[in-house]
């Protein structure tokens, strides 16, 4: 589950604040083109949601070491969050790091 | 001996019974998802021009889906109503008509597991890049599906459709969500050469979202948020 974070860090537990996402390009070393943006969504009572990170390509499982670098935006009830680094590789995705 | 047979007949979507249908001052996109979102159909909206987002206001009582369509999106005004199969599609003249649009791109095959609407999305999304993209020597999708789905839907396979044949049958499997086009009509053109690769580089390309009518705190703004993109789009600003 990811958690909705206000200003300072702390989980902002507040239901049905509507998410939608979009993705800028770091670097694309690893497939084609930027994710595509999912639909719009919102949190639950606890200020969280599901989110399912995949990568398929052709270089996998050939031990590529190129990766995919996007930065993941979020709008939150219209207002701009701090994005995510997401990165892609064959046999690891971390996102903010993790 | 005797035997009974009672047939009734089931009346199609369109025809279903509309006892009351009545807004003031609603965005012609919110009223159609109210209409679909109350009757229990699967919508599918292909055309976000300006008209799309005018606030109209319609009082109607004992008529159908037809009826109520065709109140909030007069034929006069450029608008196109149709079914394909249970799902209430709204279009425009000013929609490309095929092979121009891209939701008239055929896919050669299309499959999903049992999965979610927003898995589906996904899927057909990263379908359309993958037939589209030109083989670099990579090739590969990445991405995320944001949002947990209330209904699950498929498994099912699909040869030679088009984008907007599978768009119909995902809302239509869902049974109560609705796709729409997020980009004025002009917008929704194939392009090729250059411009394909840049939309497809840049996430452009796809052009429309997915909603569930469950999902009241996105129903709610669902049509907001689609003028505000469309908008965005128009002005470069996205």
């Amino acid at each position: 589950m990811m958690q909705l974070l206000d200003q300072h860090g702390n989980p902002y537990r507040v239901a049905g604040v509507t998410l939608i996402e979009s993705f800028t390009a770091v670097s694309n070393n690893l497939a084609p083109g930027l994710p595509p943006a999912g639909p719009a969504f919102s949190t639950d009572s606890l200020g969280q949601y599901t989110d399912d990170f995949f990568v398929c390509a052709s270089a996998c499982p050939g031990g590529s070491s190129n990766t995919n670098i996007v930065i993941q935006n979020h709008t939150a009830n219209g207002q701009p969050i701090a994005g995510i680094v997401i990165v892609y590789s064959c046999n690891y995705i971390t996102i903010g790091g993790n | 001996m005797s035997l009974c047979v009672n047939v009734q007949a089931q009346a199609g979507p369109m025809q279903r019974t509309v006892t009351s249908f009545n807004v003031t001052g609603v965005s012609r996109i919110d009223a159609i998802l109210m209409l679909a979102q109350r009757q229990r159909i699967p919508l599918g909206i292909e055309y976000a021009g300006m008209q799309l987002f005018e606030p109209i206001s319609v009082r109607l009582s004992q008529t159908d889906v037809q009826g109520a369509a065709s109140a909030i999106f007069p034929l006069d005004a450029g608008f196109r109503i149709s079914s394909d199969d249970g799902v209430l599609v709204i279009s425009h003249r000013k929609v490309p008509a095929a092979p121009l649009n891209v939701l008239d791109t055929r896919l050669a095959n299309f499959s999903i597991p049992k999965c979610s609407l927003q898995e589906a999305y996904i899927r057909l999304a990263n379908q359309l890049l993958a037939q589209l993209t030109p083989p670099p020597g990579r090739r590969g999708i990445t991405g995320s599906i944001p949002g947990a789905g209330s209904v699950q839907i498929g498994p099912f396979t699909m040869s030679d459709v088009t984008v907007r044949e599978v768009l119909n049958r995902i809302v239509r499997e869902h049974g109560n969500a609705a796709w729409i086009v997020q980009v004025e009509p002009q917008v929704l053109s194939l392009p090729s050469g250059t411009d394909l690769e840049k939309k497809v580089a840049d996430g452009s390309l796809i052009a429309w979202t997915v909603v569930e009518y469950s999902n009241r705190v996105v129903m709610e703004k669902i049509g907001q948020m689609t003028k505000t993109h469309v908008v965005s789009v128009e002005s470069g600003t996205h």
